[in-house]
């Protein structure tokens, strides 16, 4: 009997903490209201983000960010003299949140959708988007699957992954490499865009002269660093995470290679410097368009400071930009019905925005990459010219 | 090349003998495959990167390094009081006690993740980029250093398993456990005394090692636990020669085999010698075949 007590207890307490943790996400933060301009009604936009789960900072990051733009549009006026609202539903990086969220923002009837972090809790939305007629701005989700899924209502501003193999490639051409190395991690985004770059290198006439692999929680990469010195090569390019890239890093200039190292924006973090010390000094990185690195987003760092108190994340700017864009769009379709609304963003010619010169291939991606290139200088990422 | 590659191999082959040892010691006393032992090796790490950190980073490593190594003998006498011998004792059989090592594994893990975190981060180095020339090929020094320790530990365990009163005691009971209790061998010390003296050595092995890398990290643990078993178990479980031997023939065959054909195979190739080697001999390179009475 006791038993049975104790066990309608647990369940009890876990339904309850389960309602209360549920709780504070359905009420969107900082929508105060304050006194503006008089609008002659609103126009309602879906935010779909994590906003809960591992990934839940930069979901909340991107949609801080887009509440600085609504704030700044709306002060001056709206879009078509109407007010730009928001509403938020929470994919938690989960496919199966993907979808309740999005049905959920679907039937609230918002004339566009912003937002996509993680792409595998991004594609289930593609069909629901496109089912319902509702043009989706992918702010941060840059897997090329969304490109594949995409039943032509969704648009990415991020660019897709063999942009970053073209900075890559660009990068390495700059410092006059010709003989690369390649090293990935043999996880499916590290090893994708290893493949990607080897084969954009070699499409340039270069020589890929190591293509190698070291697996997750080795901490010996000395083998690695023998082979990529008795090969002669002048590049290395290394496509995987922060943690193992600084180790690799430190290995490489332990073992006497003098060569260039060029990082990709899983080791963008500060932590790779931070643990590599000096060997990390000109190590340089193909990093997404965070907005540190962006002279034009001064103003956008400090009302963000200003209205969270924080730092933007690595997403903020494009989040931030997403919500121009559609603004742009609502203005030249001359109203919010989905059909034109999705026909004014295509015809985006040229947007300047935060990150990127928005305009559209037929995929519906960014025609030229907004990657940047970054070098590690005293400890620190800088723009590298 | 292959000289390079050669003493990369040797270099990660010693920490492989250093950890292997420390299992082979435990396992010819009581019998028990010590699932602990790597969790040592990482924590011993954390914990000189811990009281350096707490030192302000001024502290002499040599004395972070005793401290540590302190830490590394408390900690074994206390896994091996506290979690093995009870088990023991009461002749319940070695399975029970393989679990409670698991326990103690997951429990010196989760409190090293709470306490320290598991962020990657720097660690103190030694004789940072100096490094000796041998034909052609460049040795580090630190690399060196872990090479000479190791040869250093290994000669001294020797000498000690062969001359002094506890390491004879240390082989009687590896003989056999109860004829060694009955004629007066204290074997609980004796027990004790291999938990000891493996948990120093597994983490004189993890400190070197986070020297040579720089870096430290929680999860530091797991690959080299796998090698260094299979290192053991190659060599010939229980056998103290054996499990060097196996150390540094793992450590070498991976060099080679990241070196001549991919990094891809380098475990692939590590793990099929030990199958080919347990076809042949069941009980390892130097292991003696176990005759049971029936």
């Amino acid at each position: 009997m006791t038993k049975k007590l104790w066990a309608l207890l647990v369940v009890v307490t876990l339904v309850l903490a389960g309602i209360v943790g549920c709780a504070p996400t359905a009420e969107p933060a900082g929508d105060e209201e304050g006194a503006g301009p008089e609008f002659d009604g609103e126009i309602l936009v879906g935010i779909m983000v994590p906003v809960t789960g591992p990934e839940a900072t930069y979901g909340q990051d991107m949609e801080n960010s887009m509440r600085v733009a609504a704030d700044e549009i709306n002060a001056a006026g709206g879009v078509l003299g109407k007010e730009l609202k928001f509403l938020v539903g929470d994919d938690g990086c989960d496919p199966q949140m993907c979808t309740a969220a999005a049905s959920k923002l679907v039937s609230a009837e918002v004339v566009a959708v912003l937002g996509g972090y993680c792409s595998g809790a991004t594609v289930p939305a593609l069909k629901i988007y496109g089912d319902a007629e509702i043009p989706f701005i992918i702010t941060a989700a840059n897997s090329t699957e969304l490109i594949y899924e995409n039943p032509g209502w969704a648009f990415l501003i991020n660019s897709p992954g063999y942009h970053q193999a073209d900075s890559a490639a660009n990068c390495f051409e700059k410092l006059n490499v010709s003989k690369l190395a390649l090293v990935h991690q043999a996880d499916a985004f590290s090893e994708n865009l290893a493949e990607l770059t080897r084969d954009e290198w070699e499409s340039r006439g270069h020589e890929v002269v190591a293509y190698e692999v070291v697996s997750k929680g080795e901490q010996d990469f000395s083998a690695v660093v023998t082979k990529i010195r008795s090969v002669g090569a002048e590049g290395v390019y290394w496509t995987a995470y922060h943690a193992d890239g600084a180790l690799l890093i430190k290995q490489l200039r332990q073992g006497g290679y003098t060569g260039e190292i060029c990082v990709a924006d899983g080791s963008a973090s500060v932590e790779l410097l931070t643990i590599a010390g000096e060997a990390g000094e000109g190590v340089y990185c193909t990093s997404p368009p965070v907005v540190d690195f962006m002279p034009v987003a001064q103003q956008f760092i400090s009302s963000y400071q200003e209205k969270y108190n924080q730092e933007p994340g690595p997403y903020a700017g494009l989040a931030y930009d997403g919500v121009y864009l559609l603004a742009d769009a609502i203005e030249r379709a001359g109203g919010t019905d989905g059909v034109a609304l999705r026909q004014a963003i295509e015809e985006t010619d040229g947007l300047e925005t935060l990150c990127s010169t928005i305009k559209f291939t037929p995929d519906k991606v960014l025609e030229k990459s907004n990657f940047v290139t970054i070098k590690g200088e005293g400890g620190q990422w800088v723009l590298a010219d | 090349m292959f000289l390079q590659q050669l003493i990369n191999g040797v270099s990660l082959g010693s920490v492989y003998a250093l950890t292997a040892v420390g299992y082979s010691l435990v396992f010819s006393v009581v019998g028990l495959i010590n699932m602990s032992h790597a969790a040592i090796y990482m924590s011993g790490a954390v914990c000189f990167s811990m009281f350096y950190n707490l030192g302000g980073r001024n502290v002499p490593l040599l004395v972070v390094f005793l401290i540590a190594l302190v830490y590394a003998a408390v900690a074994g006498l206390t896994i091996e009081r506290l979690a093995i011998r009870p088990i023991r004792e009461k002749g319940d059989g070695m399975i029970y006690a393989i679990l409670s090592s698991i326990a103690v594994k997951t429990i010196i893990e989760s409190v090293c993740q709470i306490v320290y975190g598991t962020e990657i981060r720097a660690f103190p180095t030694i004789l940072a980029g100096r490094y000796v020339e041998v034909f052609g090929a460049r040795m580090m020094a630190i690399q060196f250093v872990m090479l000479a320790v190791t040869i250093v530990i290994m000669l001294a365990l020797g000498y000690f398993t062969l001359k002094s009163k506890m390491g004879m005691g240390l082989r009687s009971t590896a003989q056999n456990l109860r004829a060694a209790n009955l004629v007066g061998v204290p074997v609980n010390r004796i027990v004790a005394l291999a938990f000891a003296i493996g948990s120093v050595l597994a983490t004189v092995a993890g400190i070197f090692s986070c020297m040579y890398y720089q870096t430290v990290q929680v999860n530091i643990g797991g690959v080299i636990g796998q090698k260094a078993f299979a290192a053991t178990v190659l060599g010939g479980i229980g056998s103290l020669t054996g499990s060097v031997v196996g150390g540094f023939i793992i450590g070498i065959a991976e060099m080679l085999t990241a070196g001549y054909i991919s990094s891809s195979y380098r475990n692939l190739v590590a793990f099929s010698i030990l199958i080919i080697v347990l076809i042949f001999k069941p009980s390892g390179i130097f292991g003696q075949a176990e005759s049971k009475k029936v």
